[in-house]
C-alpha cells in the first residue's frame, strides 16, 4: 500500500525552520506545500526563486487548507503559545512540532500542553538531541544498570554563539538568554535519561549580555537520589563548534557522551579482588549512525524530522512531547529564579 | 577544465563530524575553523606535493594564506574557497537570512557599497536577487584577488553545501540555473557546488539543464559512505552515471577511519576523480599525506 505523503507547513523561516523546510522537503515521506514568516522582505525574495512552494506572511493563511496535516512551529518562543491555539483548530492536523522551547516559562508551556492534550494530536517538541544514537546508547547502558546506581550526573551545552551582548529577542529578559536556547538541550537530556529533575542551587551570570544569562549552573538532585551539576554557556571561546557533553558516575563505572564519541570506563575486578582495574571502550556516533535519505544540518534534527513524519502515519512518536517540557520548563524556571550576577566592564 | 589534484583542505564549518574539535577540547586545545591552515602547513604541504587550498573564506584564514612563503611551487597553487564567509552560517542560522544579507552589506568598503549600490541598492537584494548575487560575486572575487599572494591562483568559488543542498532539497532547478548563469557572467570561473547529496545533485543538474561537465562537484567520497547521502553505493552509482564530471573528492578519509593509503586504493577505481581535498593538522601529517598524494597521482596520470 502506497504510503501516504505527508503534507508540511513550516512557521518561521528564520534558520531552524529553514533547515526543516528544506528537510521536509528532502526526505521521503513529506512533501513541503508550504511556509509562513512575517518578514515579506524574505517571503518576496523566496516567492520569487521557489516557485513550487506557496509562501505566506500571515499563518492563518494556513488554517483553510487541508492539504497539510503536519505543521513545523519555529517562531521565536514567545509566539508559540498564541500560534498554537490558532493552529489547533485545525482539526485534521495530524502532527504538530514546535521548536524549543515550547514556551517562555512553566506556565505557558502547561498551558500548551493542556490545550494539545484535549486536542488528541500528536506533539512534539524539538529536542532533537534524544535523536542522537549515541545519547539513545546512554539511555539503553543507563536502563541496563550495566553502571550500577548512578551516584551523581554532570551535564553541559557550551558554545561561542556569541561574544556580544545578544540582541533580539534572544538578549531580551523575558525570552531570552541561554537557558532557553541552547542550554536547554543539557537539561532536556538529565532530565530524559534520569526523570523530572530538582533544582538545589543555581547561579546566573550576564558575562556580556545586560538582560539575560549568558552562563548558568545548577545543582540538581534527580528523582532517585542523584546529584549533578548542569553548566550552559553560549560565550564559551573553545566551543566552536558547540558541544553538549553528558557524564554519568555509577557503582560500576562511568560514562562520557558528547554528540559524537561515547566512552565508557568499566571497572574489573578480576577474580573478587580488591584491586580494580579499568577498562576502557570508545564509540562513536559513525559506528551507530546508517545512511541517512538527505544529508542537511545536524543528523540529530535529521533523524527527528523523519521520526516525525512516520509519526504522522503511525500516529506514535518517540521523542520529546508537550509533556516532557513541562519538567524542563520547571527547571528553567528555578534557575531563572536567581538573580542575574553582572560580570561586565573592561 | 584545470582542476589541481591535491588540495589541502580546512574543514568547513558544517558538514564534517567535528570528533577533532572534541578531542582538541580534551586536550586543552581548541581546534578552530581556519587555524590547522598555518602557513608553516601550508608551506609543508606545498612542499609535499599539494598544488591547491581549499578554505572557507574569513579573515584570519585569508591572513594565514598570505602569510605563507612555500618554497618550492612550480606552478601557482589553486585557491578554491568556500563562499559564504565562515561567519556567515552560524549567523543566519540564528538570525536569519535577510538580517544576515543585510549585516553583510553593512561590512562592505564604501567602495564596493557604491558598486552594489549602482546595481540598485539593497533593495535589490529582495527584490532581484540574482542582481544582487552578481554583486556579491564580484565583490568577492575582487577582494581574493587584491589580497591573494603571487604564487596563488583563484579558480573557483565554491558554494557552501548549507546553501547548496538547500537547493537540492528544495528542488529548486531555477534557481540552481540561475545561479550558474549569473556566476559565468560575473567571474568567468567555472561554478563549484560543494554537496553531500550527490544523488539529488546530479539530478538537480539534469532538471535545470547544467552539464555537470561544466562545473565543480566537491563531495565526499569514500569506502564506507560517510556523509554520503543516501548511501555509498547509489552515490557510486549516480557518479558512475556522469562521466567526465569534475569532481573534487573530501572526506576520503572518512572521519579518520580510513588510511590514506586504503583511501587512495579506493580512489584508484575511480579514474574520473579528477582532485583530492584533505584536511591536515600538521607539518608532519601535512608531508606525509600529500607526498603520497603526489605518489598516488604521477602513478595514475
Amino acid at each position: 500500500m502506497a504510503e501516504h505523503l505527508v503534507g508540511v507547513g513550516v512557521i518561521g523561516m528564520g534558520g531552524i525552520g529553514a533547515v526543516h523546510a528544506v528537510l521536509m522537503n528532502a526526505l521521503p515521506g513529506a512533501s513541503l506545500r508550504a511556509v509562513v514568516d512575517s518578514d515579506t522582505r524574505l517571503m518576496g525574495v523566496a516567492s520569487h526563486v521557489l516557485p513550487n512552494v506557496d509562501f505566506l506572511t500571515n499563518y492563518n493563511d494556513l488554517l483553510s487548507r487541508d492539504d497539510i496535516s503536519l505543521l513545523l512551529i519555529c517562531t521565536p518562543p514567545m509566539t508559540h503559545e498564541h500560534i498554537l491555539k490558532s493552529v489547533l483548530a485545525k482539526s485534521h492536523l495530524r502532527g504538530i512540532f514546535v521548536e524549543k522551547p515550547l514556551s517562555t516559562d512553566h506556565a505557558g508551556t502547561q498551558r500548551m500542553n493542556d490545550v494539545a492534550k484535549s486536542k488528541g494530536v500528536v506533539t512534539a517538541v524539538g529536542f532533537q538531541k534524544r535523536f542522537n544514537p549515541l545519547f539513545r546508547r546512554v539511555k539503553n547502558i543507563l536502563e541496563s544498570s550495566l553502571l550500577g546506581d548512578i551516584a551523581y550526573v554532570r551535564a553541559s551545552s557550551f558554545s561561542r554563539g556569541s561574544l556580544l551582548p545578544a540582541t533580539g529577542w534572544r538578549g531580551d529578559r523575558e525570552s531570552g538568554g541561554v537557558l532557553l536556547d541552547w542550554g536547554i538541550h543539557a537539561i532536556d537530556l538529565v532530565c530524559w535519561l534520569l526523570g523530572p529533575i530538582r533544582v538545589m542551587s543555581a547561579q546566573r551570570v550576564a558575562h556580556f549580555s545586560s538582560q539575560v544569562e549568558d552562563y548558568a549552573a545548577a545543582l540538581i538532585e534527580s528523582p532517585t537520589g542523584v546529584a549533578g551539576l548542569i553548566e550552559v554557556g553560549w560565550s564559551a571561546r573553545n566551543y566552536l563548534p558547540p558541544g553538549i557533553t553528558v557524564e554519568l558516575h555509577g557503582r560500576n563505572g562511568m560514562l562520557k557522551c558528547t554528540e559524537h564519541e561515547l566512552s565508557l570506563w568499566m571497572d574489573r575486578r578480576p577474580g573478587g579482588r580488591e584491586e580494580v582495574t579499568v577498562h576502557t571502550e570508545t564509540t562513536l556516533a559513525q559506528d551507530l549512525d546508517g545512511p541517512v535519505p538527505f544529508l542537511y544540518g545536524p543528523v540529530d534534527v535529521i533523524h527527528q524530522d523523519e521520526a516525525l513524519i512516520t509519526s504522522c502515519n503511525t500516529g506514535k512518536w518517540g521523542g520529546a512531547t508537550f509533556e516532557d517540557s513541562c519538567s524542563v520548563g520547571q527547571v528553567i524556571d528555578s534557575i531563572r529564579a536567581k538573580p542575574l550576577t553582572s560580570v561586565r566592564g573592561p | 577544465m584545470k582542476l589541481d589534484r591535491s588540495l589541502l583542505g580546512s574543514n568547513p564549518l558544517a558538514g564534517v563530524d567535528h570528533l577533532s574539535s572534541d578531542r582538541a577540547r580534551g586536550r586543552g586545545g581548541a581546534r578552530e575553523e581556519g587555524q590547522d591552515l598555518t602557513p608553516a602547513v601550508i608551506n609543508a604541504a606545498l612542499s609535499a606535493g599539494a598544488n591547491g587550498i581549499t578554505y572557507t573564506l574569513g579573515d584570519s584564514v585569508d591572513r594565514e594564506i598570505v602569510s605563507a612563503s612555500p618554497k618550492t611551487v612550480n606552478a601557482p597553487a589553486g585557491l578554491y574557497p568556500l563562499i559564504p564567509d565562515v561567519d556567515v552560517v552560524p549567523r543566519v542560522l540564528n538570525r536569519g537570512l535577510i538580517a544576515t544579507a543585510l549585516e553583510f552589506t553593512k561590512g562592505l568598503s564604501l567602495s564596493m557599497k557604491t558598486r552594489a549600490f549602482l546595481r540598485g541598492g539593497i533593495s535589490y537584494i529582495t527584490s532581484s536577487p540574482f542582481t544582487a548575487l552578481k554583486s556579491y560575486f564580484e565583490i568577492e572575487v575582487d577582494r581574493i584577488e587584491r589580497r591573494k599572494p603571487d604564487w596563488a591562483i583563484l579558480r573557483t568559488l565554491i558554494l557552501h553545501e548549507l546553501a547548496t543542498d538547500a537547493i537540492v532539497g528544495l528542488r529548486a532547478s531555477n534557481v540552481f540555473g540561475e545561479y550558474c548563469d549569473v556566476f559565468k557572467s560575473a567571474t568567468n570561473l567555472p561554478p563549484a557546488f560543494e554537496t553531500r547529496n550527490l544523488v539529488g545533485f546530479v539530478h538537480l543538474c539534469k532538471e535545470a539543464c547544467v552539464d555537470i561537465k561544466e562545473i565543480v562537484t566537491m563531495t565526499p567520497f569514500n569506502s564506507l559512505g560517510f556523509q554520503m547521502a543516501p548511501s555509498g553505493p547509489a552515490c557510486k552509482e549516480a557518479f558512475h552515471s556522469v562521466p567526465g564530471a569534475n569532481v573534487i573528492a573530501i572526506s576520503i578519509l572518512a572521519g579518520g577511519r580510513i588510511s590514506i593509503a586504503n583511501a587512495l586504493q579506493f580512489l584508484g577505481g575511480f579514474p574520473s576523480i579528477k582532485s583530492v581535498a584533505v584536511g591536515v593538522s600538521s607539518i608532519a601529517h601535512a608531508t606525509e599525506t600529500f607526498g603520497k598524494l603526489r605518489t598516488y597521482w604521477a602513478a595514475n596520470d
